[in-house]
């Protein structure tokens, strides 16, 4: 007997395993792989940044940030924890007006962002090209933290913290009883439980359906890479927010890690729907010519590993949190469009206070923005 | 076993021949031997001889703390008893525990400079996925790509008794080499 079973031991799930046992709660985590972050977790970037346009994000995100940047001092683990910040170069008007029209409602959720000058920019990311460089944002308490080294800190902590770990076990059923949960249903095993947490990132839709829940989560893909480290040079992460000249990137990002290596990520323009895991030999050439075009000093930098990983995307880019509205006992925490690393801590802390007390931290209005019964067209993150 | 190199035999009393009383010092406290009971003995290189009986613990004023201690021994063994073993056997033995990998400085990622024994720790605490002992050490991240330290990391997990079959291997991604972002331009600018 457990008192709750969390499927997906991932960006979502770990965490949320985490705080629910330091709310005092016995966690069962059920994973399909063989360890913990081998879905899409170990291939997120590791950009954390509460610089969204919606409130809700934005203060899950600080929530976020909050854990990140305290990690090692609790735990004593490195976890690769940069405050480098996040900058988004601004060469378009159009930009300028949408990254401005944002500033009132991030400074209001307490997000510490500037808008620079053209001049301003040069000097935090040096480099860059001067050519038609309007200006920017930094939001400097923004970060960056290694999926994996995280991964691995949390795996430990939660075992410390008595978690049970079900690993290479697949979850079929959610065990109901007068509308109510009872447990979970495995390939292995059947799990008594009184609470179920769908974290299932990618697959939580597959899960919802296993309680005969409809979610509207789908995935899309996503490639990334990173260098050899090199001398540190480049503190924030950049965005750039211009659609590429290839036609096949709608913006991209990167750079530099603690350990000093560039990693590096577009978005695909059209998506890529699916959840092909193989890299691409079209993503190198196009991010290499994106890179070149805004960071001219690059050239030589030694390409090392590519891989390639999905976004569980929501219609409205917003995360789904919540309690399922026709089963008792069934929460999701799913839906995180790409920024399931960003978010996990903030989410995983809000989650488990809210299934321990059924309050959460964030304020009732803007957790109930994230409902599973909101109206998923209308409105949309304008920073996915 | 404290004491002098020196000894008294006696073999007076015992007429069958069989046993001797051996008086050796002793410099240990109160109670620590005490009369009717069986110790080991040990020679004058404090090597372990045989077994004997204490038959009187002698303590004088003018010997201060010293003890004398009659041992009843058998009569063979007289002239080689020199002292009294009274530690555990078990304590201070040399440690015999087969620290195996998990002992060895050899570099099995030289990239990231991993050695066995960082890996023999990891699967000691339970690690079978290569994928999250390259998570943990970087192991198999470095400029090579994990060509090298594939199949050694593999070697030490069987090493450590894992059965072949329960380990899970690495992810394989590109590159096999590192390239120039340069190298990579489409030339379609040109």
């Amino acid at each position: 007997m457990t008192d709750i079973v969390v499927i997906g031991a991932g960006a979502v799930g770990l965490p949320a395993a985490y705080f629910l046992a330091q709310e005092g709660i016995h966690v069962t985590l059920v994973d399909k792989e063989p360890c913990a972050g081998q879905g899409n977790f170990k291939a997120a970037l590791g950009g954390i940044r509460a610089t969204h346009s919606d409130p809700a994000k934005i203060t899950l995100c600080l929530d976020s940030l909050r854990t990140f940047s305290t990690w090692e001092e609790k735990t004593g683990t490195d976890i690769g924890w940069k405050m480098g910040g996040y900058c988004f170069p601004v060469y378009r008007q159009q930009d300028e007006t949408t990254l401005k029209s944002m500033l009132p409602i991030q400074h209001q959720h307490n997000l510490k962002i500037d808008w620079l000058d053209a001049d301003g920019i040069k000097k935090v990311v040096p480099g860059i090209k001067e050519e038609g460089l309007i200006g920017g944002t930094l939001s400097v308490e923004d970060g960056q933290a290694s999926p994996l080294l995280f991964a691995a800190s949390l795996t430990k902590e939660c075992k410390e913290l008595g978690v049970e770990f079900r690993f290479n076990e697949n979850a079929e059923q959610v065990l109901t009883k007068d509308n109510r949960v009872v447990g979970v249903k495995t390939d292995k095993a059947t799990i008594a439980a009184d609470y179920v947490l769908n974290a299932a990132g990618c697959r939580a839709a597959q899960i919802a359906a296993i309680a005969n829940i409809s979610i509207p989560v789908a995935p899309d893909s996503h490639e990334g890479g990173v260098s050899m480290p090199m001398k540190h040079f480049l503190d924030p992460l950049i965005v750039d927010l211009r659609p590429g000249p290839e036609g096949r990137t709608s913006n991209f990002y990167f750079g530099q890690t603690k350990d000093g290596s560039i990693i590096f990520c577009y978005s695909p323009s059209p998506i890529i729907p699916g959840e092909d895991r193989r890299c691409t030999s079209e993503f190198l050439p196009i991010i290499a010519n994106r890179m070149m075009e805004m960071m001219p000093r690059l050239k030589n930098l030694l390409i090392r590993r590519l891989w390639r990983g999905q976004y569980p995307a929501t219609p409205d880019g917003s995360p789904i949190l919540g309690q399922a509205a026709n089963l008792d006992g069934l929460y999701l925490a799913v839906g995180m469009c790409g920024q399931g690393f960003m978010m996990g801590p903030g989410v995983g802390r809000n989650m488990a206070h809210y299934i321990a007390t059924g309050k959460p931290y964030l304020e009732t209005s803007l957790f109930e923005s994230l409902s599973p019964q909101r109206d998923f067209y209308a409105r949309k993150e304008a920073l996915k | 076993m404290p004491g002098l190199a020196i000894t008294v035999v006696d073999r007076r009393f015992d007429s069958s021949g069989k046993t001797a009383q051996v008086w050796v010092p002793w410099e240990l406290g109160d109670g620590t031997v005490s009369v009717g009971q069986e110790v080991r003995l040990t020679g004058f290189e404090g090597e372990e001889v045989g077994s004997g009986i204490v038959r009187h613990v002698r303590s004088l004023k003018w010997m201060d703390k010293r003890k004398m201690v009659q041992l009843e021994v058998d009569s063979n063994l007289a002239t080689e008893v020199a002292g009294i073993m009274i530690q555990d056997p078990e304590f201070g033995s040399p440690d015999t525990y087969d620290y195996g990998s998990a002992n060895d400085q050899t570099m099995v990622c030289l990239c990231e400079r991993v050695t066995k024994t960082d890996i023999a720790r990891l699967v000691r605490l339970g690690l079978r996925d290569m994928n999250a002992i390259k998570a943990a050490t970087r192991c198999g991240m470095g400029a090579c790509n994990g060509k090298t330290c594939e199949s050694l990391v593999r070697q030490v997990l069987m090493e450590e008794g894992v059965p072949p079959k329960s380990i899970v291997g690495y992810v394989k991604r590109p590159f096999i080499m590192e390239l120039p972002l340069s190298a990579l331009l489409k030339e379609t600018k040109q």
